[in-house]
């Protein structure tokens, strides 16, 4: 055998093999991916264009290979190899490349970025110097209203200004080490500013700034005259969201300038000033510059922040230096850093306020490096992955890490800071180079927190098996209402700064200068913080817009007025909706702290265990969910308004704006408190458990009963509309009496009697041999058996009974239940039937597959469901609000099964990522139109995988599947652990047409609830997305809302509608249950006219149906007798054409809905 | 035949409505008549509105004469409608425009029909066709059933089940007895039981054939070299599936980040 060969069989063998780790590794993938964490394991080179293949040894392969395999080649093996070894996934893998060669530009705007990058170099390194002027007779300020990004006040307007060549400039950043993001190229450009220009004490009171930002904007003055090359639509930004350290923005003229975006950085050099000066201990804005206020020397407090503003200007070559050089060596870096930007950038983190900048991560690699935890055999995943591990353990806000060389710091001695200084002054600390400098001051420690959460989150979704934790780590981006639970939006600039004014601690103030927003953030960061503690799991901070540019031409407040503060919380699910925050003893003397932070909210409560306690209580103890789940939100709010005098229109609390659509303020029994329904969910399930206690305490029947089980949607707290137990007495106008039901006395009907839905369940019976084996038999004796159980019923248990022909109904607690009884074997039975060899084959019918349906995987997925309520209980509201929404855009179950709808919220459960799973029913419900509208379904399928029971093998295979036979599939496939076919509930419906269009207006609808959730008044611009659009449809038929039962769900509905007189129910009879004349209506439509058109409505409360004719039906066609239904004859010539019929049709909506229909319009 | 021999006829619902539906009509001319439905006496009908009743037919065509019946089908058949086996079970109802057959007492009749030029009136004074609320209301009380009715029915449906199956039995066990020449039908039941006649139970028995011809596996040099090839062939094919995957995603634009 060849050497080749022998390479080829190591692939599963690996007897050959130079490294036994490598064979280790490929056995067992799972293991390949421990040792990579641990960072011991021996790395082989990666090559990504592999190695040529030898010729030579190639053609003797070929000889003795079977000709019908084609001999592997050297690369091929390497890249198979490296593949299982190196990466997670061969299609990881090629995504990761895919991605790659997305973000990065072409060739040629490579080259032509280089020779224009070097003519603007050229036009600084030529700008003329001048001498000192007062700054307030500069010519570029006077004359060309460049407007220095720094407002400068009188005093400072006195100052002199001499431009001076720049000492050096240096492309710095990604454009020089080489890793790109998207199509444009951001090059940072760094011009050192000449130690001439500055004096001695310029470090002092923002002095060093206003001077950068001037030499800027002289800058910005050169380069407009040289409007050939630099387009003059010039911009300021900021360098990490520091209002002090503005950035300029520049591009070139032409079409290039789409491509290229310059930033121009000032820097220093270490002469600047002393470093000790800087250091983080130390003072350089005095109070009696910025407060006007005269402090000792000794007393002024420290200036962390401020100091390292200008240290970061001072050490950017030097730390550059080595930055560059680790890149260089490692190339693999650049795709790592490419990966980790998006990554970043996907999640918002490097993004506003105190964000985790793309700097801060190209230097953690520089650090992992330097400790050895990265290499340069390390492929762009497993570098990712170091990356996560490292930054998901490590803790930077009380063991910061440090670039400085060890060996360094011991004889400089006292000139650098000891990192306990640094920790006393930073929240979060990485040390750089020189050791003087905090590369993470400005990094807040939400922030912070908030990236080693989701480090760790990547980490586990690179384990998860699931196919796409590439799309939900790198090509989602995650919108920020989506993610919380909670959003607090803050706008208006001028408010946040009387806020800081008052509140802010002047030392804060004082090394914060102008970074309002900065000082805001921390300000309600650490009142939700002390305020709601672990109620709160997960904050997190996002400022829009993200980053801030306005032209050269514009005053710097204009755009920095219009920045707003968005705060998410992630809510704790064990304790957030406790009503009851309970402090500390009243004798301790931290009840003192507690009733001061609380102000009068505070009380003195004997608890249960007999202690005294000072106390918080946010509602009654007995109030419904919906008020619970808002405890967060009373005490937030109560804080804000306590604390800082901030009031609700100043901000906006996005919480539950939408459950308002399932308030229920009609029938509710007295004393009754319905919030968003759990508790009425709760009431029918526990009359249900108790009906079946009754059943199976039955005696004297053929079979016993085993169990019953609620198949309702009320079962998995998912009704938009629980029942509710006490309803109106019936309407003796038009109802009389038979023996044991309330039935229509024949009168004509022209107000609807109130509507009380039937509650479906199962009996299981215990298995039994006797069952016969015919069809129609089994359908009798399951009659007969309902009568027997009828009759027991009423006389054991005194219930009010009626057995129909196909099923039971029973009223229990004021409750109809419609109960059937499952027999397995019916199933089979409508399966069977003979083939033409006389052999019996089964097969699915409509029939058994509705049975098979409503009995066996109904009964599965309620209990599926319903423990997943347990477990997360948003998911019945979140149910409800997506059903709601669904039926408000007239799509009714018929059309989006309600079943799908649940499972689609449940995935959002089962596999959160990018999120984790949320606690706010609204929350959710974004995240359902997101899911929605932005999968594609053609080539995905939902997996909803309940307590992880399918294993990963099994999903592969059924991913598989799906995508080799994605045509005989419908098109939406839903996999569930009791569902391998993925076609249970969506076989028929949605179809292809309906799919799509609910797929369209989710997305649409998605975005607009995005933006008017933040919007002033949320609840009522957000009612506006529960209105149908009613344009699309070419007929629209109205119904006399007085003959509608559930008129009261609507959501025009009328709300002051005088309240019901409620009456206990008459449960000595059946009262007329399940029947709603719109939804016998829309039967007779849908069933009779299936053929013409589609029937749109809905559900709850809807007063319009509106009609789609199928595009083919109005084409006029042959006169022929398949064409006779609903046309009429037309043309010249006698039998020649028949065309649609639609006055006919409309006629024909009319006479069926007679007495329902109130009109029916055409439209065009 | 062809669709040319119908005639469409004009039909107004009511006396003042200004909208007119169309029937097609022609007489009932079929090679396999059904003795019912006689081709002399009957008027074949097409494009009925899916809420009419046979009452509704035999009210629009009695003016050209007596009829006999009138049968309702979905679709145009042979033979006579289905009469419901129960009162309470499988009960079908026909769904969309049906089209009937009008059996008149004389051929006059029919011929009176076929050449009708006015339009017809479905509704006078003394009749009106059940629909709307009033319908569904009606609907709801049919289906609540009389309890002693559905218990007798039930009752007399099993007696007669389990005679039938009782003859069956009998039938079988008669089967299994020697017949004159000696032959014996082999059933499930009895001493030495048959396989059972079913699909699966033969796909088994080949299964089991194929099975027999067992070899034992990767024996040779050569077969576990060519073992290992189909495995690196997997591996190929692992490696193109995903390589499609990837180029259905491209398509899709999944590859930018950032729009």
């Amino acid at each position: 055998m060849t050497q080749l060969l022998n390479n080829e069989a190591s692939i599963d063998e690996s007897e050959d093999e130079p490294s036994g780790e490598e064979s280790e590794v490929e056995e067992n993938s799972e293991e390949a991916s421990a040792s990579t964490q641990e960072g011991k394991r021996k790395f082989s080179q990666v090559s990504d264009e592999g190695e040529v293949p030898d010729s030579s040894k190639k053609t003797k392969t070929e000889s003795e290979v079977p000709k019908r395999i084609r001999p592997p080649t050297a690369a091929e093996l390497n890249r198979l190899r490296e593949t299982e070894n190196l990466f997670h996934s061969n299609l990881f893998r090629l995504q990761i490349e895919e991605t790659l060669k997305e973000s990065k530009p072409k060739d040629a705007v490579l080259d032509k970025t280089k020779t224009w990058l070097k003519q603007l170099k050229t036009i600084l390194w030529n700008i003329e110097e001048t001498d000192p002027t007062k700054v307030s007779e500069l010519s570029w300020l006077k004359e060309k209203k460049i407007r220095p990004p720094i407002k400068l006040n009188a005093v400072e307007l006195e100052e002199e200004f001499a431009f001076k060549k720049p000492s050096k400039i240096e492309v710095v950043g990604s454009y020089s080490l080489g890793y790109f993001l998207g199509s444009t190229i951001a090059i940072d450009l760094a011009v050192q500013i000449p130690q001439i220009i500055f004096g001695k004490k310029d470090h002092q009171n923002e002095r060093y700034h206003r001077k950068r930002s001037l030499y800027l904007c002289h800058i910005a003055n050169a380069l407009l005259s040289n409007s050939t090359i630099v387009n003059e639509d010039m911009h300021f930004t900021l360098q990490n969201h520091n209002f002090t350290k503005p950035v300029l923005v520049v591009k070139p003229c032409g079409s290039l300038g789409n491509k290229i975006t310059v930033y121009i950085h000032c820097v220093v050099s270490m002469s600047m000033c002393k470093p000790t000066k800087l250091a983080p201990n130390r003072n350089n804005i005095k109070s009696s510059w910025f407060l006007d206020k005269e402090v000792n020397e000794e007393d002024e407090p420290a200036t962390p922040f401020y100091n390292s503003s200008i240290l970061e200007d001072m050490v950017t070559l030097s730390n550059e230096i080595l930055r560059k050089k680790i890149f260089t060596e490692n190339p693999k870096f650049k795709d790592a850093m490419s990966l980790l930007k998006i990554w970043l950038r996907q999640r918002k983190l490097n993004e506003g306020v105190g964000s985790f900048s793309n700097y801060m991560m190209s230097m953690f690699l520089v650090y992992l490096f330097q400790i050895r935890r990265l290499n340069k055999f390390m492929s762009s995943y497993q570098i990712l992955r170091n990356v996560w591990i490292v930054l998901s353990q490590a803790n930077w806000t009380t063991e910061g890490i440090s670039l400085q060389p060890a060996v360094k710091s011991e004889p400089e001695g006292p000139s650098v800071p000891s990192i306990s200084d640094f920790h006393a002054a930073f929240e979060v600390v990485f040390i750089d180079l020189t050791g003087l400098h905090n590369i993470c001051s400005s990094l807040s420690k939400t922030v912070y927190l908030k990236v080693k959460r989701e480090s760790a989150l990547a980490l586990e979704t690179l384990d998860n098996s699931s196919v796409n934790s590439f799309q939900s780590l790198f090509m989602v981006p995650i919108s920020f209402l989506q993610h919380y639970d909670n959003v607090i939006h803050f706008r208006d600039l001028s408010f946040m700064r009387s806020v800081i004014r008052k509140h802010s601690p002047q030392e804060k103030q004082l090394d914060s200068t102008k970074n309002v927003i900065r000082q805001f953030t921390s300000l309600i960061i650490s009142l939700v913080e002390n305020g709601l503690g672990d109620r709160v799991s997960q904050i997190g901070i996002q400022t829009q817009p993200a980053p801030l540019k306005w032209s050269i031409k514009s005053k710097p407040s204009s755009i920095q007025d219009s920045i707003s503060v968005l705060v998410g919380l992630m809510l704790n699910s064990e304790t957030a909706f406790s009503v009851l925050q309970k402090g500390p003893d009243a004798n301790v003397p931290e009840a003192k702290g507690f009733r001061q932070f609380w102000g009068s909210k505070s009380e003195l409560r004997r608890f249960r265990d007999g202690t005294v306690c000072e106390a918080t209580i946010w509602a009654e103890d007995n109030a419904p969910l919906k008020e619970k789940r808002i405890t967060t939100q009373h005490m937030l709010t109560y804080l804000l308004d306590f604390k800082l005098n901030l009031k609700m229109p100043q901000y906006q609390y996005v919480s539950n704006q939408t459950e308002n659509f399932l308030d229920n303020n009609q029938f509710i029994p007295h004393g009754f408190k319905y919030g968003t329904g759990e508790e009425a969910c709760l009431q029918v399930m526990s009359a249900f458990d108790q009906l079946g206690k009754q059943l199976r305490s039955l005696k004297n029947l053929p079979l016993d009963i085993s169990t019953l089980i609620g198949t309702s949607p009320v079962f998995r707290y998912a009704d938009v509309f629980p029942p509710l137990a006490q309803t109106l007495s019936p309407n003796p106008a038009v109802t009389t009496v038979n023996e044991g039901c309330v039935i229509f006395n024949g009168l004509e009907l022209n107000k609807c009697t109130n509507y009380i839905p039937a509650i479906d369940g199962v009996i299981h019976l215990i298995g039994s041999g006797k069952w016969p084996d015919d069809i129609a038999a089994v359908r009798r004796i399951k009659a007969a058996f309902y009568v027997k159980l009828a009759e027991l019923l009423r006389v054991v248990h005194r219930l009010v009974c009626q057995p129909y022909p196909e099923y039971l109904s029973v009223i229990k607690d004021g409750f109809v239940f419609r109960l059937k009884i499952f027999y397995s074997g019916e199933v089979t039975l409508l399966k069977r039937r003979r083939n033409e060899e006389d052999l019996i084959e089964y097969h699915d019918t409509e029939e058994s597959l509705e049975l098979e349906r409503n009995l066996v995987h109904l009964p599965q997925i309620t209990s599926a469901l319903h423990g997943l309520h347990l477990k997360y209980p948003s998911f019945g509201p979140a149910c409800a609000l997506a059903k709601r929404w669904l039926n408000s855009q007239l799509l009714d179950d018929f059309h989006f099964p309600s079943i799908i709808a649940e499972l689609l919220v449940a995935s959002s459960y089962t596999s959160p990522h990018p999120h984790s799973p949320a606690f706010n029913p609204q929350t959710v419900f974004l995240r359902f139109l997101a899911l929605l509208s932005q999968t594609d379904w053609n080539t995905e399928p939902l997996v909803v995988n309940f307590n992880s029971e399918m294993p990963a093998n099994v999903v592969v295979e059924l991913e598989k599947k799906f995508r080799e036979e994605r045509d005989s599939f419908p098109p939406l496939v839903i996999f569930t652990p009791y569902d391998e076919s993925g076609t249970v509930w969506s076989k028929d419906s949605p179809s292809p047409v309906i799919f799509i269009r609910t797929v369209k207006l989710a997305s649409q609808a998605l975005q607009k609830f995005e933006t008017n959730l933040l919007m002033m008044d949320a609840s009522l611009e957000v009612a506006g997305l529960f209105v149908p659009p009613l344009d699309a449809y070419n007929i629209v038929i109205r119904l006399k809302v007085s003959m509608l039962p559930r008129q009261w769900y609507a959501i025009d509905a009328p709300t002051n509608i005088s309240k019901h007189q409620l009456q206990a129910p008459n449960s000595s009879k059946l009262p007329i249950s399940d029947f709603d004349p719109a939804q016998c209506f829309l039967k007779e439509l849908r069933e009779n006219y299936d053929e013409f058109a589609l029937f749109f409505h809905d559900t709850y409360g809807g007063s319009v149906i509106g009609v789609l004719l199928k595009p083919t039906v109005l084409e006029s066609c042959e006169f022929k007798a398949k064409f006779f239904n609903g046309r009429c004859p037309s043309g010249d010539k006698q039998n020649s054409s028949l065309t649609f019929n639609v006055d006919a049709l409309i006629e024909d909506f009319k006479t069926i809905g007679a007495g329902l229909v109130e009109s029916v319009t055409l439209q065009k | 035949m062809t669709s040319k021999d119908f005639k469409a006829i004009r039909l107004r619902l009511s006396e003042n409505s200004g909208v007119y539906h169309y029937l097609y009509i022609k007489q009932n001319v079929v090679r396999e008549a059904c003795k019912e439905k006689p081709s002399d006496k009957t008027l074949f009908v097409m494009g009925i509105p899916p809420y009419f009743t046979e009452n509704c037919i035999s009210h629009l065509f009695q003016q050209c004469g007596a009829i006999s019946n009138v049968y309702i089908h979905d679709k145009p058949s042979f033979e006579l409608p289905k009469v419901p086996v129960s009162k309470f079970f499988e009960r079908k109802r026909l769904l969309g425009f049906k089209v009937a057959y009008v059996v008149f007492e004389s051929t006059d009749s029919l011929k009176k029909a076929l050449k009708l030029k006015k339009h017809l009136t479905l509704q006078t004074e003394d009749y009106k066709p059940l629909v709307g609320v009033q319908k569904w209301c009606q609907e709801y009380n049919d289906r609540i059933p009389n309890i002693v009715e559905l218990q007798y029915e039930v009752d007399a449906f099993i007696t007669d089940f389990d005679e039938k199956c009782r003859e069956e039995r009998l039938r079988q066990k008669q089967l299994m007895e020697a017949d004159g020449e000696g032959w014996v039908t082999v059933t499930r039941k009895g001493r030495n039981p048959g396989f059972a006649r079913k699909q699966t139970v033969k796909e088994k028995i080949l299964e089991k054939q194929k099975k027999k011809n067992k070899k034992l596996l990767n024996f040779y040099a050569f077969e576990i070299k060519e073992s290992k090839m189909n495995h690196l062939e997997l591996l190929r094919k692992k490696f193109e599936e995903d390589k499609q995957k990837i180029e259905a995603l491209k398509k899709a634009r999944k590859f930018r980040p950032f729009v």
